[in-house]
């Protein structure tokens, strides 16, 4: 078996939950079913899970869940992103982005009172890649503009953003988290951004 | 939604009628509706079929009802037949009759008297069976309580509390016993307390484990206490 796989078993052992809590949890959304991978060993079949996405969302409940109740948690957690608007000034009193990242926002996205939720998410994915200063303003339209016109199409399944880079020209691809990619010699991956895992960080910081 | 200014569906005889949004449908004939169907309470005496899908707040079926899409209802009460093509969401659902789904169920609680089947999986807070049931997939519940009226079946069981007793030795129980056999047929049970009679299954797992009579189990896996009836047959049994 694999190391990026981990067994039902093994996981349990591991964080000390146990089988019930599992399983509430898998009732109530907050693990996503198709975390739930069936494979036949030789004891017959078993349960295996992503190893780090599994590992990194228990943490997060078993942290989280003195605060918020199960069915917050399960919000938290759902990538589907309900039509909900965020004020234009949310955006940079709650911390969400940078002066110069909101900037960009406005230039692209146009001066209102306030926007859909997923242009947001966009805003704040461009805001992590500028504030590492792997990305560049100018590249940051790039980021904006592949995540407006492509994103909506994954229609909330799991995706990654990936920012590439060759003899200085940058590139963005948006690619389902499933698939596995190979760049030729001279292209340098940048960064890739989980969608899911940005979206689970915005919505903690606007709640 | 207003729900006053909605039309009733009415249907005596053999009718066939146009999906869409209605207050109350009742059939008590042989209805045929075309397309989607969304309406208050859904009352079905009769035959019923639906060329779509379904949303209702109620629904109760004493006669023969199936649905080529999924269901999506609050209550629902099938005393008759129901078959659905699709998944099943609902809140509460009781099964005095027979019911089949051929996707997966959601509901807060099932209760099963009668026979259900589904092809998908099954997920409640509450699962109460007092009759048969054939689930393909995983059955997903906090409470599991299961008393063996007739041949009962799942790919996998998982909750917090699951318990699998004999139905009571009554007359009928008897002679029904000659006929079919009484037993609960599983790959693996997982949960946190299991107490389990007249199981055939590979794997238990859990914390506490009681195995009871009746049982053949191939493998058990504890963390906490463990008890076994002499009637049980236990090839393995390991503390964690």
């Amino acid at each position: 078996m694999d190391r990026d796989f981990i067994s039902k078993k093994e996981l349990l052992e591991l964080t000390g939950i146990s089988y019930g809590q599992l399983y509430r949890w898998k009732r109530k959304n907050l693990i996503p079913e198709d975390w739930f991978i069936r494979r036949s060993t030789y004891t017959g079949q078993e349960t295996f899970f992503p190893r780090e996405q599994i590992l990194a969302r228990i943490d997060k409940i078993i942290h989280m869940k003195d605060d918020l109740s199960l069915d917050e948690l399960a919000d938290v957690f759902s990538p589907q992103v309900f039509g909900s608007m965020v004020k234009r000034e949310e955006l940079v009193e709650q911390n969400i982005v940078s002066i110069p990242t909101f900037d960009l926002f406005v230039q692209h996205f146009g001066d209102e009172e306030a926007y859909p939720f997923e242009h947001v998410l966009y805003a704040y994915m461009a805001e992590r890649l500028l504030a590492t200063g792997e990305m560049s303003l100018e590249e940051g339209k790039g980021l904006l503009h592949a995540m407006e016109s492509h994103y909506p199409k994954f229609q909330g399944k799991p995706c990654e953003l990936i920012f590439i880079r060759k003899m200085g020209i940058s590139a963005f691809a948006l690619a389902s988290s499933s698939a596995e990619l190979y760049f030729e010699g001279s292209v340098k991956v940048v960064s890739r951004l989980n969608v899911a895992a940005c979206l689970e960080e915005l919505k903690t910081k606007l709640k | 939604m207003n729900q006053d200014n909605r039309p009733d569906l009415v249907i005596q005889g053999s009718v066939n009628a146009s999906g869409g949004v209605y207050r109350e449908v009742n059939v008590q004939g042989l209805g045929k509706i075309k397309g989607d169907l969304e309406c208050h309470e859904l009352q079905c005496g009769g035959h019923v079929s639906i060329d779509g899908s379904m949303l209702a707040t109620s629904v109760r079926v004493d006669g023969n009802a199936s649905v080529r899409g999924g269901v999506k209802a609050d209550t629902m009460e099938i005393y008759g037949q129901i078959d659905v093509n699709g998944d099943v969401k609902t809140t509460s659902l009781l099964v005095k009759g027979n019911a089949k789904v051929h996707g997966s169920l959601t509901s807060d609680e099932i209760q099963v008297k009668g026979f259900f089947k589904s092809s998908g999986d099954c997920e409640a807070e509450v699962f109460k069976a007092e009759g048969a049931f054939t689930i393909g997939g995983l059955l997903n519940a906090g409470q599991v309580e299961i008393q063996l009226h007739g041949n009962c079946q799942a790919r996998e069981i998982g909750g917090e509390h699951i318990e699998v007793r004999k139905a009571g030795s009554s007359t009928l129980n008897k002679i029904l016993k000659h006929i079919f056999n009484t037993t609960l047929t599983v790959d693996t049970v997982e949960g946190d307390e299991i107490y389990l009679e007249y199981t055939r299954a590979k794997v238990v797992r859990g914390n506490n484990i009681a195995i009871g009579p009746g049982c053949e189990i191939d493998l058990v896996e504890y963390t906490g206490e463990y008890r076994q009836d002499n009637g049980a047959q236990v090839k393995e049994h390991t503390k964690r």
